[in-house]
């Protein structure tokens, strides 16, 4: 009896450790400080079968018109490749398209690359990339990206290899969103055969890319198989096979990474940064990304939509114990919603990074200057809403942690758990948002370009600005960037707007998140940095 | 109406009760299935009308509800919503991998859980108490919470097991499937344990079981003809619901150890907001409990004959 005992108490004890560890208290991040890496060392040889998980489940299509999260693009931007290619460091280079360029402010000329064929051997053509283009304007389609095309005129075959995108508006913006999936080039044949079953299990793909869709067994694995025939002899890929798993539970995705049964993920859980930077068969990098956490001010009218309330919020976060607390360490204090890395490969690089650094860094919490906006308002009342997504832990916290701010600044926050489809449906439904005043949300640019985010935020009636904030200066200033062809000269005008609304917090801005690559020591060579998310990354994974 | 009428009058009432309530519950659910159909930054209008015509999302409930209905009835629960494939193929697919988890952990559930009942019954002290502290650990520990124990254990440590998936092949799926049909069967196991030590206690402490004793009957022969036999209908009423109830149980099972089942589906179009998918999945599971309990009551009505007589009114 006795040893039957004692091993229940042990069962029980580990009951408790296990309990304690996932509620994730601990700040530590395991072994020293971290550093930054954009790429893993070159691989060096070629692997038979890799393994990767996908940490936010199976994509439910790969249809590049339907490809907007995280896993839909880790494996469908290795099948369908873009007219530009985005590398490490989020500057772009030529893709599908050998130049794509901005002629005037409502003209782009695509030049198609010539000796690119599509898995069945058949060549890329003008007609091709042409027909992929015009899909996200289709409202049968309902592609994801139909917002990238909303000032788009016609789109043309003006040569052989030739396409020509004409604009109704100017937008400087549409050139870097073709290194994203917005860009993405699919068959025209195939695409009309496959009708509404285009991209999914049953229906199939045909693109260019370095892997082919092999074996799509849904609920289980995507396999993807090398294409032979890649256009791009320097970047065929080094593994025959990759095998994609869906593993949505971290504590058992965190235990086949360390086991070995899964080669790699990005994404890796965030309460497992600790165990997995002891492992010993594999490392963890942190890289560069464009990820984020903020409070978005959604209501035209109560606290929220007064800016000097979400200045005081913003000064009553303080942000380096939100990094610790909630991304373990693996984060950065973030001065506004458009981070550096946008820009990082933009000539104009200088003039951004410039206006980046004087905008003033709220970092530090700073309670005084806080109360004393508070008080400067005096809103009508002081009780606010802040929505999450029901079941996501890191926004809960982050919830949690502007009510305990808020608290100390005379304000009351209540947090409201939404249902996913509720919690979506408050980005474009005005009626979901009413009484809600801010709402806790992640964000990540998928191509580059500083004009990503900001006139969805901060121009009249478009889709983001909810606090209805309105500022001529800032309007003119961003019309300019849009339509500026001069790098330079864009750049100016948007750092003009951004010393305006930057200031204005509509997005209370709390961290930027690293990108968390975990790879078993039998490969190597894939990106460390957020890039990932628009390039065909996986055939550069290999033997070390 | 005889004894089997009834139960199967029972079974249809109760499915039939169960559709409503299902659909009710998801026509109400807050959120817009269209807008997660549309995805991405801003659905366009169209797109949704579109959706929303091609799912009957605006016809009143009872119109929906109807033809929802009636596509179950002519065997047609209609395509996900958000995969593209029929339902039908989604879940014939996903039930061998299932049935074969249920199955696992019935089979552990009875055999572990009624021998274990059966000798904490009989034996001495020292074993019951050892038994009785297992089974509370057992009961105590949620399936997830056991899921990450017993891949620590066994997968991470011991590397006797994998850590995730569905195997392929028979011995292939045995392998994959022994952790999550443990960590599926652990509560209900120490439950089925406790009530058949109850039972067996229970007869053993009787009148009739005292009478065969004292004319000398074997130990053997008193245990089976005595007391299991009186004792086995609480308990296979008892095993029945436990096992009805494992089908519901594998939604966390399947998360946890990445096992491609009907419970991973339903979790995952769940969230995905699959209505379609995840009507006919509750409803599917909700028939296969009802199914499973009134086989079991027929067991018992065979094992007891007394029960088909009908009662007095």
């Amino acid at each position: 009896m006795r040893r039957v005992h004692r091993s229940g108490i042990a069962l029980l004890l580990g009951l408790t450790l296990t309990a304690c560890s996932g509620s994730g208290e601990a700040p530590s991040t395991g072994a020293g400080a971290i550093d930054l890496v954009e790429t893993t060392p070159a691989a060096t040889g070629e692997v038979g079968t890799v393994t990767w998980a996908l940490p936010s489940g199976e994509p439910s299509s790969l249809d590049p018109a339907h490809t907007g999260d995280y896993s839909a693009n880790t494996v469908g931007t290795n099948l369908c490749e873009s007219l530009l290619r985005l590398e490490p460091d989020f500057s772009t280079a030529p893709g599908l398209a050998s130049a794509v360029t901005q002629k005037n402010p409502t003209t782009v000329i695509i030049t198609v690359r010539d000796g690119v064929t599509f898995w069945d051997g058949s060549p890329l053509t003008a007609a091709d990339v042409v027909y992929s283009l015009k899909r996200n304007m289709d409202p049968e389609v309902g592609s994801y990206a139909a917002h990238v095309y909303a000032n788009v005129a016609t789109i043309a075959a003006t040569g052989p290899q030739q396409v020509t995108v004409t604009f109704r508006k100017p937008d400087v913006q549409f050139v870097p969103d073709m290194a994203g999936v917005p860009g993405a080039i699919v068959q025209e044949r195939f695409a009309v055969r496959a009708g509404a079953a285009f991209g999914t299990a049953a229906g199939g793909l045909m693109c260019t890319g370095p892997y082919r869709l092999g074996d799509w067994s849904s609920g289980q694995k995507i396999t993807l198989t090398r294409y032979d025939g890649y256009w791009d002899t320097a970047r065929r890929a080094k593994a025959a096979t990759f095998a994609f798993v869906p593993l949505t539970d971290s504590s058992t995705l965190t235990s086949a990474l360390l086991a070995g049964e899964v080669d790699g993920v990005y994404g890796a859980p965030g309460g497992s940064i600790a165990a997995l930077r002891r492992s010993e068969n594999g490392t963890l990098y942190f890289g560069p990304s464009t990820e984020s956490f903020s409070l978005g001010a959604v209501a035209a009218d109560g606290p929220a939509a007064d800016p000097r309330i979400r200045q005081a919020l913003d000064l009553a976060i303080d942000k380096s114990s939100f990094i610790t607390s909630v991304l373990k360490g693996a984060g950065a204090p973030l001065k506004t919603f458009t981070p550096p890395l946008s820009w990082h490969g933009s000539p104009a690089r200088d003039v951004y990074d410039a206006g980046y650094a004087a905008l003033p860094d709220t970092t530090v919490a700073d309670l005084a200057a806080a109360r004393k906006l508070v008080a400067e308002a005096a809103p009508s009342r002081t009780d606010l809403v802040i929505a999450t997504a029901a079941g996501d832990q890191s926004l809960l916290q982050t919830a949690t942690i502007a009510q305990a701010a808020a608290r100390e600044i005379g304000l009351t926050v209540t947090i409201k758990q939404l249902q996913p489809a509720e919690y979506a449906g408050m980005f474009y439904d005005p009626s979901l948002r009413a009484g809600i005043d801010l709402i806790a949300t992640t964000g990540y640019l998928e191509v580059p370009g500083a004009l990503y985010y900001a006139p969805g935020f901060v121009l009249k009636g478009e889709t983001f600005n909810w606090t209805n904030y309105q500022n001529p200066e800032v309007t003119a200033n961003i019309e300019a960037a849009v339509s500026a062809t001069d790098p330079v000269v864009s750049a100016q005008r948007f750092v003009a707007a951004q010393a305006i609304y930057g200031p204005a917090k509509l997005q209370i801005t709390l961290a930027g998140s690293y990108n968390r690559l975990y790879l078993n020591k039998r490969i190597t060579g894939a990106p460390a940095s957020f890039s990932y998310i628009s390039s065909p990354w996986a055939a550069l994974v290999g033997a070390p | 109406m005889g004894f089997l009428g009834r139960k199967l009058a029972a079974l249809v009432a109760t499915v039939a009760v169960a559709s409503l309530v299902i659909f009710g519950a998801l026509y109400l659910a807050p959120g817009d299935p269209a807008a997660l159909l549309a995805g991405g930054h801003q659905p366009n209008p169209a797109a949704l009308a579109e959706i929303r015509a091609r799912y009957h999302l605006d016809d009143p409930f009872l119109a929906q509800y109807w033809h929802w209905l009636s596509g179950l009835l002519s065997g047609y629960p209609g395509d996900s919503m958000v995969l593209k494939e029929p339902v039908t193929a989604l879940i014939a697919a996903r039930m061998p991998t299932t049935a074969l988890l249920v199955a696992y952990a019935s089979l552990l559930i009875l055999i572990l859980g009624v021998s274990s009942g059966i000798v904490a019954g009989v034996a001495g002290r020292r074993v019951d108490g050892a038994l009785t502290v297992t089974t509370t650990v057992l009961m105590a520990a949620p399936a997830f919470v056991a899921a990450i124990l017993l891949i620590w254990v066994f997968a991470t440590k011991l590397a006797w097991f994998p850590v995730y998936g569905s195997g392929t092949g028979f011995a292939g799926r045995i392998h994959h499937l022994t952790l999550p049909a443990l960590a599926l069967s652990g509560g209900y196991l120490a439950y089925v344990s406790r009530i058949t030590r109850t039972e067996v206690r229970a007869e053993l402490g009787s009148d009739h079981v005292a009478a065969a004793r004292a004319r000398g009957l074997p130990r053997g022969h008193v245990l089976g003809r005595h007391v299991l036999r009186n004792a086995a209908p609480p308990i296979l009423a008892v095993s029945g619901v436990t096992v009805a109830g494992l089908f519901a149980g594998t939604a966390v099972a399947e998360q946890a150890f990445g096992v491609s089942g009907l419970g991973s589906l339903l979790v995952q179009s769940a969230a995905r907001q699959d209505m379609v998918v995840v009507q006919a999945l509750a409803l599917l599971l909700v028939a296969v409990f009802v199914l499973v309990n009134t086989l079991v009551d027929v067991l018992n009505a065979v094992l007891d004959p007394r029960l088909l007589k009908e009662r007095p009114a």
